[in-house]
């Protein structure tokens, strides 16, 4: 429910001002609810009071007693009816709660018609991204592509520098879900992980899991490579110099048939999974 | 004596002039390698993501500033940027308060040149200029009488993620606002604690909670950084130790600079002829500082507890920088602000006094450093990086050492190879993961690096003369920048191996 913006002060007001003075001006915004002028001179009535100084303990009945007399003075129209007003006071309070329902009611009615309004704008936002998802991934190949990636390492022969006994040196699919690392080649001087894709795809992403029991900072920095067929040499795409248990890096597409990470520098090498993507 | 302003015309006359001297400043302040640092790793990572597991965790700073970098460097390539990027959140946290601090206007104008808002964090350009920025905001929205608890709740969690600082004032500001909440009430007897709760104060606890979680887990890095090493609390019973916590909690308040070209890199000395006496005079400034805000017991605590924590992260962690001890001014400069709102049409006398005296101190360091900055070069980093751009060699290869110093690859934007371990980039991440720096090898590694390309690399070295090369490999001392105010004077070679 919508509150009324002057009640939210009055609740800070009653933390700070005692029980009889906060009733008083409870009772007064209440009734005042009920009748527009009235509101207006609420609000005034709070825009005053939040200069006063709330906060000293010792002040507050001094306070509160000045509180209680701007209030009966401000709100003397709603408290005390005068004859131009309906006489709706405390004489007689329930049909005057029924009536501050019924206008609050009446009240909120555009913002329920505006939620309505964004509720459905949205669904229809959704509707259509909905649509174009199909169409597009229907209709164009790359679209497809960018929108569900196929991991381009899935399922691909891989090697390794060296192994340590229990690890192969080489296998097949470095994406794998295995929870530990799929290979750890021996301490040595550049340890390196390749990857043959089977024929030059064109990679513009990386995304490297770590393994999770141990050692994210052992083989650093990681350096992701590709192989230059043109000039027989490696080239180095993008370097990994913080830890990491997931490491995405996105570059500008390379075209190539064999990859590389290999540590820049001396130590071990040992992941759990190696993905590449074109998009 | 007008303490509240209706318009804002006082305030747009300051902060134009204060606008104009940031810009002057800016021009004459040749940033140093924490500076530039920054704007480099904001730069060079692959995304917002990347600032919060890459190599900014090496840092000891939450993502924010790194973030906020990030987004100004789309606009502002050039190393300037920064510079760009701190003058703003500089200025906004003088309007803010010019505008809406509940202090004389004298006092403001004062406040405005202290060392630390008229140079330490607004000329320097570091990631404490958005702390107290967003201290500013913090203090504007609050109103006892206008609760906005999500949005101060979005201003703290904003703080927290600035820096180590920020995050233990905001914790120490959630408390101040969290003990608001709660009143002892009930007129006439039985009194009892009442809690004001709602959706949205719930909102604002969650949303503070995670963003301190945030900060505190993206703060500590995979592996050691070699500068700060893990929380030590027996620190905390040594004698010595909280002795030089009260003396670090004396430079905050009062920073007193020599006039000397090297006043930034000195800033204890000036308590020197009286250092028998620091801590006792830094117990004293505490004891006023909190007997000053007497009013509201709520600020007095809150003051007391900031300088806790950061006395506590001092001595059990690192003991940081002048830079760093200037919060104690920063958390009192709030308090006062927070004890005038709370209490308002007081003449706050005790405060008042305690503020233009600590102004009074605080303008002796900003002269000094206005002066000094101005007359010498800062870092020798920009002038070496002019001298490679203007002779057109910074599309070649660069080797340089040692890492930590190599501010002129940041200004150029280009990456170096790292004699120290075997990164190319163009600034470092402050990991352990280094060997030690020889000129030897840094001159090796050139000509590898020469062979290599076939053909000249840049080599930059921070004071250290490169050692003869073999007959077969040209090198050429290209320049030698001048000496600065911190110690980044660089030499420039030209090496051809091919």
């Amino acid at each position: 429910m919508l509150m009324h913006p002057t009640h939210k002060l009055l609740r800070r007001i009653e933390l700070l001002a005692p029980r009889p003075a906060w009733h008083a001006v409870e009772t007064g915004v209440r009734f005042s609810r009920a009748h527009g002028r009235a509101i207006r001179r609420a609000r005034a009535f709070c825009a005053t009071a939040d200069v006063l100084d709330l906060a000293r303990p010792r002040d507050w009945r001094r306070r509160a007693d000045r509180l209680y007399a701007r209030v009966a003075r401000t709100l003397r129209g709603v408290i005390e009816p005068v004859p131009d007003m309906p006489a709706v006071g405390p004489v007689d309070p329930e049909p005057v709660q029924q009536r501050a329902h019924r206008l609050l009611y009446l009240a909120q009615a555009p913002y329920r018609r505006m939620a309505l309004a964004i509720a459905a704008l949205a669904a229809l936002a959704a509707l259509a991204v909905v649509a174009v998802v199909l169409i597009g991934s229907g209709v164009s190949p790359p679209f497809r592509a960018r929108l569900f990636p196929r991991d381009l390492a899935a399922g691909q022969s891989w090697s390794a520098s060296s192994a340590v006994p229990g690890h192969s040196a080489a296998g097949l699919d470095p994406s794998t879900r295995a929870p530990g690392p799929f290979f750890h080649t021996q301490i040595s001087d550049h340890p390196w992980i390749e990857i043959d894709l089977g024929s030059p795809r064109v990679i513009r992403r990386l995304q490297v899991e770590n393994r999770p029991d141990c050692c994210q900072t052992a083989g650093l920095p990681l350096n992701f490579q590709v192989f230059d067929e043109a000039q027989s040499s490696w080239r180095t795409i993008v370097q990994r110099r913080a830890g990491f248990m997931s490491w995405t890096s996105e570059f500008r597409g390379v075209r190539a048939r064999r990859v590389r990470l290999q540590v820049a520098g001396s130590g071990f090498l040992s992941l759990r999974r190696i993905s590449l993507y074109q998009w | 004596m007008r303490d509240h302003e209706t318009g804002w015309r006082f305030t747009a006359l300051v902060a134009t002039l204060y606008l104009l001297f940031l810009v002057w400043m800016q021009v004459h302040h040749e940033m140093w390698r924490d500076e530039v640092h920054a704007w480099s790793l904001a730069r060079i990572a692959q995304g917002f993501g990347d600032l919060v597991s890459g190599d900014r965790r090496y840092e000891g700073h939450p993502p924010l500033w790194f973030w906020y970098l990030r987004v100004w460097s789309w606009i502002f390539p050039e190393a300037w940027g920064l510079q760009v990027a701190t003058v703003v959140p500089a200025v906004g946290a003088a309007v803010l308060m010019l505008r809406y601090a509940p202090f004389p206007r004298y006092l403001k104008v004062m406040l405005l040149a202290t060392y630390l808002f008229g140079y330490e964090y607004t000329v320097m350009c570091r990631n404490y200029v958005l702390g107290w920025f967003l201290l500013c905001l913090f203090c504007a929205l609050y109103h006892p009488l206008r609760p906005r608890p999500l949005l101060l709740a979005v201003v703290l969690a904003l703080l927290s993620w600035t820096s180590v600082y920020g995050l233990l004032i905001a914790v120490v500001l959630s408390g101040f606002l969290a003990l608001e909440s709660v009143a002892w009430r009930g007129q006439p007897e039985p009194r009892r604690i009442v809690i004001a709760a709602g959706p949205r104060r719930a909102l604002a606890v969650v949303v503070v909670v995670a963003a301190f979680a945030f900060c505190a887990s993206s703060i500590e890095p995979f592996d050691p950084n070699p500068y700060v090493s893990g929380w030590n609390f027996s620190e905390l019973t040594n004698r010595p130790a909280l002795i030089m916590g009260l003396t670090r909690l004396l430079d905050g308040l009062a920073p007193l600079r020599l006039f000397v070209v090297d006043f930034w890199g000195r800033a204890l000395e000036p308590w020197n002829p009286v250092r028998a006496a620091t801590p006792y005079l830094s117990a004293l400034l505490l004891l006023a500082a909190v007997a000053v805000l007497y009013r509201s017991w709520r600020v007095a605590l809150f003051y007391l507890m900031a300088v806790l924590f950061m006395q506590v992260s001092q001595i059990a962690r690192y003991w940081g920088n002048p830079r760093h001890w200037g919060h104690y001014f920063v958390a009192l400069v709030v308090a006062c602000w927070l004890l005038r709102v709370l209490v308002p049409r007081r003449r706050h006398t005790p405060s008042l006094v305690l503020l233009i005296v600590l102004c009074c101190f605080q303008f002796e360091g900003f002269l000094v450093a206005t002066v000094i900055d101005t007359r010498y070069v800062f870092s020798g980093g920009r002038d070496a990086a002019a001298f490679i751009r203007k002779a057109g060699l910074q599309d070649l290869p660069m080797v340089a050492g040692p890492g930590v110093f190599q501010t002129p690859a940041s200004f150029l934007g280009r990456p170096f190879y790292n004699v120290e371990n075997e990164e190319v980039e163009e600034t470092i991440a402050f990991h352990a993961r280094r060997g030690p720096f020889s000129t030897s090898a840094l001159r090796d590694k050139a000509i590898a690096v020469s062979r290599e390309h076939h053909g000249p690399v840049v080599v930059i070295t921070w004071m250290d003369v490169l050692p003869p090369a073999p007959p077969e490999v040209r090198v050429r001392l290209l320049t030698t920048t001048r000496p600065g105010i911190v110690e980044e004077q660089f030499r420039v070679y030209l090496l051809d191996a091919s």
